[in-house]
């Protein structure tokens, strides 16, 4: 199941403030869909310390969606790698 | 898409930090030459007095901050990894600001030793910097628009520096064979232009949209404008200063072409500041609106200049047109960026070492707007706005405001250096308590 955040009216760094919060209650099978107008590399690097793993698209209109799952999670995972194939619909 | 770990390589927070707090005191250092020559400062552009403090805010400031900045966003926009970031930064660190220091004073006692001590400082300096970032580049795996706007930039530093180390030869050795006014105007238009210039418009590109959730540049400017800056710059080179091609009328409206390519840049982003996703206050876009029409007014005062030779205000114009480029444009873009990227950058490597640590959700990093609150910021800008109005002002009336205008330098530039060291102090603080979280929970 996702958690949205639309973080595309956000200025640095409520976006990774916002993801960090769910991130901390994100529960088994669940993942984080993650709305942005700029691809959010400094996050990148905190997730994969925290241990997380993700997966980032860009749709037809430039906006970047970032799919993030816990590292051993293989159901979210599968669902969060289903619907960034077509970021759009997610 | 799975993207590169680009902050992972971000270096250190002593790497940029080191370059941010030494930058403002070179500002104090200029309001304070200011103060201690008086009028006298705006008697001449040729003074060595005049000389070391177009020097003190150049390089001291301007330049130190955007080696700072450029040592912190190569990894992070570009991929590209500077080797051993400490050891380097330390280096050129040190070596930049002994050879600043020495340039000004010894411009300002016209001492032939400080000026040596400075040319090999300088040199030595900038030519650490020029290799580990033109190396680094060359190695980035980015291919975007703006890696290749930062090499151009980093080209014309390395004409700028190499003109400036062959007019100080010139200076304290007099080599008559060199036309030290040509050459100086060739050396400051790579500087500001080309270094300054050509650096903050590619910084732009990402800052503004980012920070101040503006829409992005639009791809025909990315593109090709500092590509077309460049190829100005050059050619006006030539034209200028190339004896055998010289023409001043070619060479006069190739400048003219660069300037309104900055002019196009400034009014650009103006109108994407209009357009603004989220309307609240936001004093680091003061800062940029003062940048951006001190350069469109710099732009108009050269522009009138050079088509009415006859006009010229009591030939204080290049005064005026420093002050506009120099600190009611560039110091003030330069403050700006600081003041998202200080916070920006503290918030971040405390978040990271929050979480290497694994100390749970109790202990929290402070917020961006506790770090640097929009109030001190606020101040600030309100002293550098009476330094911008007070300079321009003493460049026409030097007697009744060149103390006013360098008192006022000295507090703003003051203000700026304990707003971004109280930054500092707090992420200090935030280590601190973190280490001793850690302590706490092995000992628990």
């Amino acid at each position: 199941m996702p958690h949205y955040l639309d973080a595309s009216g956000m200025e640095p760094p409520e976006p990774m403030e916002c993801v960090l919060q769910l991130l901390a209650d994100l529960a088994a099978g669940e993942y984080i869909h993650m709305y942005h107008r700029m691809e959010p590399t400094p996050l990148y690097g905190v997730l994969h310390r925290a241990g997380f793993r993700w997966r980032t698209a860009q749709d037809s209109q430039g906006m970047y969606h970032i799919f993030i799952w816990r590292n051993s999670d293989a159901e979210a995972e599968r669902e969060a790698a289903a619907h960034s194939t077509d970021p759009a619909a997610a | 898409m799975q993207a590169n770990l680009s902050l992972e390589q971000a270096p250190p927070i002593s790497v940029p930090f080191r370059f941010f707090l030494t930058a403002p005191l070179f500002g104090v250092a200029a309001g304070l030459l200011i103060l201690f020559i008086g009028p006298d400062i705006f008697l001449s552009r040729w003074a060595p007095a005049t000389l070391a403090l177009t020097h003190l805010i150049t390089l001291g400031f301007m330049g130190l901050v955007m080696c700072g900045a450029i040592m912190q966003m190569l990894p992070v926009i570009a991929g590209a990894v500077i080797e051993r970031p400490v050891l380097n930064s330390g280096i050129i660190h040190l070596v930049l600001t002994v050879g600043i220091g020495a340039l000004a004073a010894g411009l300002s006692t016209s001492s032939s030793s400080l000026l040596v001590v400075a040319m090999v400082a300088l040199g030595f300096g900038f030519a650490i910097f020029i290799t580990a970032v033109f190396y680094a580049l060359l190695r980035s795996p980015a291919n975007s628009t703006t890696v290749y706007g930062m090499q151009l930039a980093i080209i014309a530093l390395l004409i700028t520096v190499a003109l400036g180390l062959l007019l100080l030869s010139a200076f304290i050795w007099a080599i008559p064979e060199i036309d030290i006014s040509r050459l100086t105007n060739v050396h400051l238009a790579w500087g500001i232009l080309g270094w300054v210039g050509l650096l903050l418009v590619n910084a732009a590109y990402q800052v503004v949209p980012m920070f101040q959730l503006t829409p992005r540049y639009p791809q025909w400017m990315t593109r090709r404008l500092s590509l077309f800056l460049f190829g100005g710059l050059l050619l006006w080179s030539g034209l200028y200063g190339l004896r055998p091609f010289s023409s001043d009328l070619a060479a006069h409206i190739w400048l003219f072409l660069c300037l309104a390519g900055f002019a196009v840049f400034a009014g650009v982003t103006l109108m994407l500041q209009r357009r603004r996703k989220r309307r609240t206050e936001d004093v680091t876009v003061w800062f940029w609106r003062l940048a951006l029409y001190s350069v469109l007014f710099g732009i108009l005062l050269w522009s009138i200049d050079t088509a009415f030779p006859s006009l010229k205000p009591c030939g204080r114009l290049y005064f005026l047109l420093g002050v506009c480029l120099l600190v009611g444009f560039a110091a003030s873009v330069i403050s700006g960026m600081l003041y998202k990227i200080v916070p920006f950058l503290i918030w971040f490597h405390l978040q990271q070492r929050r979480i290497s640590k694994a100390l749970d959700r109790s202990v929290t990093v402070p917020n961006v707007k506790r770090i640097l609150p929009a109030r001190a910021m606020k101040r600030q800008f309100a002293a550098h706005l009476c330094t911008v109005i007070l300079l321009a002002l003493s460049t026409l009336e030097p007697e009744w405001l060149t103390y006013p205008a360098g008192g006022a330098m000295v507090i703003s530039f003051a203000m700026l250096w304990y707003n971004i060291g109280r930054a500092t102090w707090i992420y200090v603080e935030y280590d601190r308590y973190f280490r001793q979280s850690v302590d706490e929970d092995r000992h628990s």
